[in-house]
């Protein structure tokens, strides 16, 4: 779906094919496609709204940058991801902030349970969080994991292992690990 | 008890939940993000064009260098692309068989076509200097 409310059924590929050559129509249908996952993840990493615009930002650009002779060898979101990531990390060097207190403490807490995960969330290594959310919330694999974060898949293994026991050993989330 | 890979559905929906801040783009970040990345994605296609451009114009270039025939020296009385010997000794036939031959054979321009004319290719074939070397 692009902006003005058209459906584009156009593969990633395909229009990725068509911006190379010069349809800037098929870029801005990947914009709007994309678009609120890379400011999603640029929130979750920066925990600050302008911030995670900035990196939406400037994201996009490094993405048009690349045209003409993009080639897509992976999803596109795994291509967007170290994007994301290093454009946030930057961007929250330059506010001094840190997105273990902010990002997610500002979210909405619905019970006792959940207010504990927010709480053990933001004390969890930034590294070990950015691979729970990643694996659970986003759904990817170990390997695609691996891929987007450059790091070995046993070092994501090793940080999600690591990010469970935490929840598992604190008073406040052990108990959603109950069935 | 789960392992690492695969935990309860409660968890997921307490993930799923702590991480669901949504924001909105406003319009006109989404218009500036858009003009600017148009603008690089049209510069990007101007540097692909430029060297397409160039190589196009070699190419013509080099097609009219290699397929434009060169004006051929009259000298080269055979027409094989060069004056040699070979040519002086042809047209010196040509003057001994009688054969009619027209003014442009007359090399030293004295205004007769004879020996002498072939006699200034062999000269040029050997490249000997007047008052040449011995």
């Amino acid at each position: 779906m692009n902006e003005t409310g058209a459906p584009d059924s156009r593969s990633d590929e395909a229009l990725i094919a068509a911006v190379n050559h010069g349809d800037t129509a098929a870029f801005e249908t990947l914009y709007y496609r994309y678009r609120d996952w890379v400011v999603h993840m640029a929130f979750r990493f920066t925990g600050d709204r302008d911030a995670a615009l900035d990196v939406l930002q400037e994201t996009f650009l490094y993405f048009s940058k690349k045209f003409p002779g993009f080639r897509l060898t992976a999803k596109l979101t795994t291509f967007l991801y170290p994007a994301v990531r290093n454009y946030s990390i930057a961007a929250r060097r330059k506010n001094e902030r840190f997105v273990s207190e902010d990002a997610v403490s500002d979210m909405p807490a619905a019970s006792a349970a959940q207010e504990g995960l927010t709480e053990v969330l933001a004390h969890l290594p930034a590294e070990q969080r950015e691979v729970l959310l990643l694996r659970f919330v986003d759904g990817m694999s170990m390997e695609e994991i691996a891929a987007v974060v450059r790091i070995p898949a046993g070092t994501v293994k090793s940080r999600l292992h690591y990010a469970l026991k935490a929840l598992r050993e604190d008073p406040t989330t052990k108990m959603l690990f109950e069935p | 008890m789960f392992g690492d890979d695969k935990v309860p559905e409660r968890l997921l929906a307490a993930l799923r939940d702590a991480d669901k801040g949504r924001i909105l783009v406003p319009p006109e970040v989404d218009a500036t993000i858009l003009a600017r990345a148009k603008v690089n994605l049209a510069r990007g296609r101007k540097h692909i064009v430029i060297p397409w451009v160039a190589a196009a114009a070699a190419l013509v270039i080099a097609a009219f260098v290699m397929f434009t025939p060169t004006p051929k020296a009259r000298e080269d009385v055979n027409r094989d692309g060069r004056v040699d010997i070979r040519d002086a000794l042809l047209l010196a036939r040509k003057i001994s068989s009688g054969e009619t031959l027209g003014s442009i054979w007359d090399l030293n321009h004295d205004g007769r076509v004879d020996h002498n004319d072939a006699a200034v290719i062999a000269a040029q074939a050997v490249k000997l200097t007047k008052g040449g070397a011995s």
